[in-house]
């Protein structure tokens, strides 16, 4: 039924169809980065505030092994800001899954990935 | 998905509703008077608002939940996972405070009869209005603009309900008018009608400015993502319906006490705004499930 509802807007506007949102703004470490560090925790940024219960985020070695610890959560100061430690990173290549639900009650889902290097 | 799918249309409804429940108020306590009846019709025209309200904000909010649990409909509609909602989350919160206000409304409508209970409902039909903002990108905002965004919506939200929600309970004042014969109160209500109307416009057109500023916030995103084209489309409806509008202002309005038919043609091209109308409210309604255009893109 959206399906139809957009496709019958489309034809006066030329819309795409595209529905997946794409709410992350910033991570550390970067996506995509190469660190020579372990970091102690994992932190994304994203563009709502969120709602934590209904949000989550895992982080995988090469082998999707879930290495991180399991206490995601919110900073406090910045409802926006997911966070989840994890141990001292061996070098290796790690997956971040994300899922992101905002305050609108919009989910969003993502993954990237960094590297640590030796 | 189903779940999408009941999402947007019960949004529309929902919206629809409570634009038009403020919209009662507004007409009956600005437009109408003198008013030639008790109020009995005007009341249970809120109370049909108010219900359809409930409902199709209730699928609304199980929708909400099943998209943020993840799960289909049916598994989630269940206590635990509303209550974790209601309690846990800002739209829950918000959820409940709408709730509130609906059952004082509602028992507002069912036992109030005196004169100033319409500006009680009318007081809280706004709240129920306003506080939409909340449900919305405006609420889920994380910068320092959140303030101004929730204000600028509201007010959207809250001129909106005069222009163009009004034209429905104005086309149904009309048709009354027309078919009891009260042809001066009728040509009154054009008149107020029209007067409030305008202002309504402005206050439309600037605070939608000022959310399209920070939701789109360049010409380049409002034609480059699906946001800003479908905000386009919003625009032209609303620019069509502002110019049958204005058509009426400009050619009908002239002529209300010469021309026998001038006020058919109005009443007719009001109902064709009222449709209009239904439209924009439909597109608002799959515009708040889009991330704004402004959005970052995944790195």
């Amino acid at each position: 039924m959206k399906k139809l509802l957009l496709a019958l807007l489309c034809c006066l506007a030329g819309l795409d169809g595209a529905y997946a949102h794409a709410f992350l703004d910033h991570a550390d470490p970067r996506v995509g980065s190469v660190i020579h560090a372990s970091p102690a925790e994992v932190k994304i940024w994203f563009t709502e505030k969120l709602i934590l219960p209904f949000s989550d985020v895992k982080v995988v070695d090469a082998a999707g092994n879930e290495i991180d610890k399991r206490d995601k959560r919110l900073d406090p100061a910045n409802g926006a800001l997911l966070i989840v430690s994890v141990p001292a990173l061996k070098p290796g290549r790690y997956t971040v899954t994300w899922r992101a639900t905002a305050v609108d009650t919009h989910v969003t889902h993502g993954t990237f990935t960094f590297a640590v290097s030796p | 998905m189903l779940t999408e799918e009941i999402l947007i249309l019960s949004r529309a409804v929902h919206f629809g509703s409570c634009l038009a429940l403020l919209a009662i108020f507004a007409v009956r306590l600005i437009v109408e008077p003198p008013a030639l009846d008790d109020g009995r019709a005007a009341r249970r025209m809120a109370g049909l608002c108010l219900a359809l309200a409930a409902g199709s904000g209730f699928l609304w909010f199980w929708a909400s939940a099943a998209g943020m649990n993840g799960s289909g409909l049916i598994e989630a509609l269940n206590w635990p996972l509303f209550q974790l909602v209601l309690t846990q989350t800002p739209p829950g919160q918000a959820w409940m405070f709408r709730c509130g206000v609906g059952v004082i409304l509602a028992l507002l409508l069912c036992f109030a009869r005196r004169g100033w209970s319409w500006w009680v409902g009318a007081a809280l039909a706004a709240a129920l209005v306003g506080s939409i903002a909340w449900l919305g990108h405006a609420g889920a905002s994380a910068d320092a603009s959140r303030p101004w965004m929730l204000a600028a919506d509201v007010t959207h939200l809250l001129a909106a309900s005069l222009w163009p929600a009004g034209l429905l309970p104005f086309a149904l004042l009309l048709r009354r008018r027309m078919k009891a014969g009260a042809i001066p109160e009728a040509r009154a209500a054009v008149r107020r009608f029209s007067a409030i109307s305008l202002g309504a416009v402005a206050v439309v057109v600037a605070s939608g400015t000022v959310n399209a500023l920070f939701l789109v916030g360049s010409f380049h995103a409002l034609v480059s993502s699906d946001y800003g084209r479908l905000l386009m489309v919003k625009l032209a409806l609303f620019a069509a319906a502002l110019a049958l509008g204005a058509w009426n202002l400009l050619i009908h309005k002239p002529r209300l006490e010469s021309s026998p038919g001038a006020m058919a043609a109005i009443a007719r091209k009001v109902w064709i705004e009222a449709a209009l109308a239904s439209l924009i409210i439909l597109v608002v309604a799959i515009l708040g499930t889009l991330p704004p255009a402004n959005a970052p893109p995944n790195p």
